[in-house]
């Protein structure tokens, strides 16, 4: 049990110093809404106007510059950006190893043979 | 299973609530006033959210209202011209009303509008008690479970799937997208979920209104997501193995079970997910659909080494919305559930790969739903929901099973042959109308029609299917038997309910009716015919303060439980098959039956049908709470919960005109005698075996005496809780419960509840029957908690459990020849101490996550490690209780041993990628 203790401690040892890595990585901040100001919104003529449209709109400009970065998440075209054809290719990855898997992986009972 | 989920945290959303809903919607609703307080009809309110905007305008008391709207996070806007707009947040949640009110300032045109904050936590109308779990918080915590009752056990006062005292993975309702996916044999859970898929999970049974029904327990009302106007999407994958996984195996606990042998980890894990949701015609049509294959290996503790489950599951629906008050909704899920190194007939406990069963379990889950707005106070929904699937279980081994009646051990091979087939389909209508007169009213009326089937054969392996008896290592019986059992589930429901508002006061009046009936599919006629089974729903609520702030509640209920084959099929053909004892007269090799010398086949009882009572009722379990909320901030609610639950109408199987002679036996963890009941008359009696409603049920004995069945089942607990919203980088929910759940039948497992033997003799019955039961936890401390850590962005989460043990306890074994009594060794099991009197450790767990999110673009990628049992504990869970010993791997275990232990501490990796 011992050398099972020690080979685990290395490995937590391991994992924590990755872990430190990532998290002091220079990278975007979380944009959580947790401790954030309310943002102002729109005015009524742009409510008007959104409403008109019969489309949602956006809580500040902040949101609104990333629902512009996001233009593409809401039509067909996001699919031909980069971005878009990763998600493709991994939702096709991941639907066809599941369905590989249906064939695979399948236990047939005797009285289903 | 290892998998089963942990906690997380349960933040009741600050919503006031109607009564939990079998509704898979919400409600909007609120208040225009001026600054003066005045009401401002004609103000335009709109609603915006992922499918789009509606919009209405106030009454002349100034209020609007938005009916069926589908769980998620909207805006709400309230304009008039010649003062500022306002405009807050909502969240809205499945069955509950989200109340909103607005102060209009006067004000000229201005491009301004005003955001307001959230309104209080409490919910000031409802009686019920109930917990939400949002997806955002099912993805923060540590938390991994593939069923529903997994996630039940997060919340407080339940565990191992026993809700509030009731019966542990029977009682409960279990709705996924309004569907009941329970097995209809015995209500124990039949689908397996998608945790990324879920959208939003209730948890609530006390208290319930009485569009509730069909549970003794608790209740889990599920919804999945939908598409919206966005396409979204989310990859994930979680993985480990058994280097990630620690030992709480001491040698103290080996010493006393070394057929334990290691720690139960997971040696292997690979799970993900690919799912996307969009638009197919903007405001009009969407989709949503997921893929996930889930493929996991274990190395449980004991005799056992290996179990692998592989499960890939497809779900897609669909969303209509022709106009903005009519929604269809089509969805459907398949997934295959396919398992090696399940335990067949054997004892779990003693198990080994070869007694071990492969598990074919395809499954088709279907779901379409109407629902219709009907101006701003009216909602119609229809539904039809089903699934139909079967697991076939086949032995890996399929040699005869070996057991030996002197010491309780088992060889050769897995036991028989298991096949359950299942299908369920159930339509539902309801209506909802709000109306203000003597205050305000939430009407709702609906009626539910539930058909299902069940087959469940069972038929021992083998060239001539049958098992070997053995005493002391020598054959002395080939015995075999089996069964078809067959049964159609036949519900018809109606339900109405009221929550009527007067000043503070808000009175949740309903009324439910469930008409059952159990048909035999070989007869075509009815074998099961309980009265008619109606269930009055009362409960006050009453807003102490006015402000929202303080509330105090009561309700009295009655609930029913749900249809179950299990109650009755063995009333209807073809049943079980002949119980046929071939004696061994000699022998070559006693583990080989091609080396037996056989005598006459002795038919100890031939195949026969149980009677059924015809003045039976169905099993229903009474309720009363008291509550007390209060918001302490606006962020912090407390709230202090007291029930009472008590059981009756309990159904099993009694022999009618058998006569029991008092015998004189050694209680063999006292030394002192004790009186057993040894049948005297089983050649006559054999088969006048009756299920009926056991209360009042007399046992006949020698002595012209006689002895009365007290069938009883009660709950009382002290709920608190204090909980505190995700804001400002933290939150958190503590809760303690104290509670006791006592009587003679116990709320652990089938065979007490259903279908069982215990009410056979008077041996298991009544002597010592009495106590605490299995899942009677009196202390349980459940904590959860997140922080967002400032500056490296990680978020930590963690989760702690602790509870009192399970009770158990030390039962003798006399032979068939000394109580008379043949069959199944579970009907010569004796308490030979009160029930309950021991009981097994404190239970703890800790369980932390830490995660590091990244947003790119409007993308959400994270990385986590989920770390089980931190500290690594070695909590006994289980022990052995045969006295004084039962043999396990050809190790000796004592009483009193350990059997199970919780698992190691083990480290899940996981990756999340969603937009």
């Amino acid at each position: 049990m011992n050398g099972i203790v020690s080979v685990w401690r290395w490995r937590l040892a391991q994992f924590v110093e990755l872990a430190v890595i990532i998290a002091l990585c220079p990278l975007p901040a979380l944009a959580g809404d947790q401790g954030q100001p309310a943002p102002k919104t729109p005015g009524i003529r742009a409510s008007a106007a959104a409403i008109a449209t019969n489309k949602p709109l956006e809580a500040s400009p902040v949101a609104a510059a990333q629902g512009q970065a996001n233009a593409g998440s809401r039509s067909a075209s996001f699919f031909k950006s980069p971005i878009g054809v990763v998600v493709l290719a991994t939702l096709a990855a991941g639907v066809g190893y599941a369905v590989y898997s249906t064939q695979n992986d399948r236990i047939t009972s005797a009285a289903k043979k | 299973m290892k998998r089963m989920a942990l906690l997380l945290t349960v933040v009741l959303l600050g919503l006031a609530a109607t009564a939990t809903a079998q509704t898979l919607l919400g409600t909007i609703e609120g208040k225009v006033l001026d600054e003066q307080g005045g009401v401002l009809p004609g103000v335009t309110v709109t609603l915006i959210g992922p499918r789009g905007a509606q919009t209405v305008v106030t009454d002349a008391e100034g209020v609007y209202r938005f009916v069926g709207v589908t769980p998620a996070a909207y805006k709400v806007k309230a304009e008039l011209s010649g003062f500022s707009p306002q405009e807050l947040d909502a969240v809205v949640s499945m069955g509950k009303t989200f109340s909103a009110d607005f102060s209009l300032k006067v004000g000229g045109v201005t491009e301004t509008v005003e955001v307001l904050g959230t309104s209080t936590t409490v919910d000031v109308k409802s009686s019920a008690t109930t917990t939400s779990v949002s997806s955002d918080l099912l993805t923060t915590m540590p938390i991994y479970s593939s069923t529903s009752t997994g996630l039940l056990n997060a919340a407080p006062g339940v565990s191992n799937s026993s809700a509030y005292g009731g019966q542990g993975s029977y009682g409960n309702a279990l709705l996924l997208d309004g569907v009941d996916t329970r097995d209809p044999e015995g209500g124990s859970a039949w689908t397996f979920f998608n945790q990324d898929l879920i959208e939003e999970i209730q948890i609530g049974g006390l208290g319930a209104p009485a569009e509730y029904g069909g549970f003794s327990g608790g209740i889990i009302n599920t919804i999945t997501r939908s598409g919206g106007n966005l396409f979204s999407g989310l990859f994930s994958m979680k993985f480990t193995n058994d280097s990630l996984a620690g030992d709480n195996m001491t040698d103290e606990i080996l010493d006393l079970n070394p057929a334990l042998g290691a720690a139960d980890v997971t040696t292997k894990l690979a799970d993900y997910t690919v799912q996307m949701g969009g638009p197919i015609k903007q405001d009009k049509a969407f989709f949503y659909a997921s893929v996930q294959r889930f493929s996991a290996e274990y190395d449980p503790s004991g005799p056992l080494k290996r179990r692998s489950e592989v499960s890939p599951r497809f779900n897609a629906k669909v969303t209509f919305q022709p106009t903005s008050t009519d929604t269809f909704t089509l969805g459907g899920q398949y997934d295959q559930y396919n398992v090696t190194g399940r335990v067949g007939y054997w004892p779990t406990a003693q198990a080994t790969d070869n007694a071990t069963v492969e598990e074919d379990a395809p499954e088709w889950v279907w779901n379409a739903q109407y629902r219709k707005v009907i101006g701003a106070s009216t909602l119609f929904e229809a539904k039809l929901t089903g699934y139909t699937g079967y697991y076939y279980l086949d032995p890996v081994d399929p040699s005869p099973v070996i057991y030996d009646v002197e010491t309780d051990a088992y060889g050769g091979g897995g036991g028989g042959l298991y096949y359950a087939d299942r299908s369920r389909n159930q339509v539902n209508v309801s209506l909802t109308q709000y109306a203000q007169k003597f205050g305000r009213h939430s009407f709702k009326f609906g009626a539910e029609i539930e058909r299902s089937h069940v087959r469940t054969q069972y038929q021992p392996y083998g060239p001539q299917g049958f098992y070997i008896y053995q005493y002391g290592g020598v054959p002395y019986y080939q015995v075999s038997y089996g069964y078809d059992l067959q049964g159609d589930n036949r519900r018809t429901s109606a339900y109405a309910q009221d929550q009527w508002t007067a000043g503070r006061f808000t009175m949740n009046l309903g009324l439910r009716m469930d008409r059952i009936r159990g048909v035999s599919p070989v007869l075509d006629q009815d074998v099961y015919t309980p009265k008619t089974a109606w269930g009055p729903r009362l409960g006050l609520s009453y807003d102490v303060t006015g402000k929202g702030t303080t509330v105090v509640k009561g309700t009295w209920s009655r609930y029913y439980e749900g249809p179950a084959s299990g109650f009755f099929y063995q009333a209807a053909p073809p049943g079980n098959f002949d119980y046929v004892w071939t004696p061994v007269l000699d022998y070559g090799n006693p583990n080989d039956a091609s080396t037996f010398v056989l005598g006459t086949p002795d038919v100890i009882t031939p195949a026969f049908l149980f009677g059924m009572n015809d003045d039976i009722r169905h099993p229903r379990t009474d309720e009363a709470t008291v509550s007390w909320e209060q918001q302490l901030s606006r962020t912090l609610r407390f709230t202090a919960t007291g029930i009472w639950r008590e059981n009756a109408n309990f159904i099993n199987n009694v022999v009618e005109g058998a006569i029991w002679e008092p015998i004189t036996l050694t209680n063999a963890l006292t030394n002192h005698p004790y009186t057993a009941y040894a049948w005297t008359n089983q050649d006559e009696t054999g088969t006048n075996f009756v299920i009926r409603n056991t209360e009042g049920f007399q046992y006949q004995l020698s002595n012209g005496q006689t002895l009365t069945a007290d069938p009883k089942r009660n709950y009382k607990a002290l709920l608190l809780v204090l909980n505190k919203q995700l804001r400002n980088r933290w939150g958190f929910q503590a809760s303690y419960v104290l509670a006791k759940a006592e009587g003679t039948v116990d709320n652990s497992g089938f065979g007490s509840y259903l279908g069982g033997h215990n009410w056979v003799s008077p041996n298991t019955a009544i002597t010592n029957t009495f106590g605490e039961l299995t899942n009677s936890r009196r202390h349980e401390i459940k904590l959860y908690g997140t922080y967002q850590i400032p500056t490296i962005e990680v978020m930590l989460s963690g989760v702690y459990t602790g509870m009192s043990g399970r009770p158990y306890t030390p039962y003798g074994q006399p032979s068939s020849s000394t109580l008379g009594i043949p069959g199944s060794s579970s009907r010569r099991q004796i308490f030979l101490e009160p029930r309950g009197t021991e009981r097994n450790d404190f239970y703890n767990q800790f369980d932390l996550r830490a995660e590091k999110v990244f947003q790119v673009e409007g993308h959400r990628f994270g990385i986590f490690a989920d770390v089980e049992n931190v500290l690594n504990t070695s909590s006994i869970t289980s022990r052995q209780t045969r006295v004084p010993s039962t043999s396990i791997g050809g190790n000796t275990v004592l009483y009193r041993s350990p059997t199970v232990v919780q698992g190691a501490r083990q480290v899940r990796f996981g990756g999340r990628w969603s937009f």
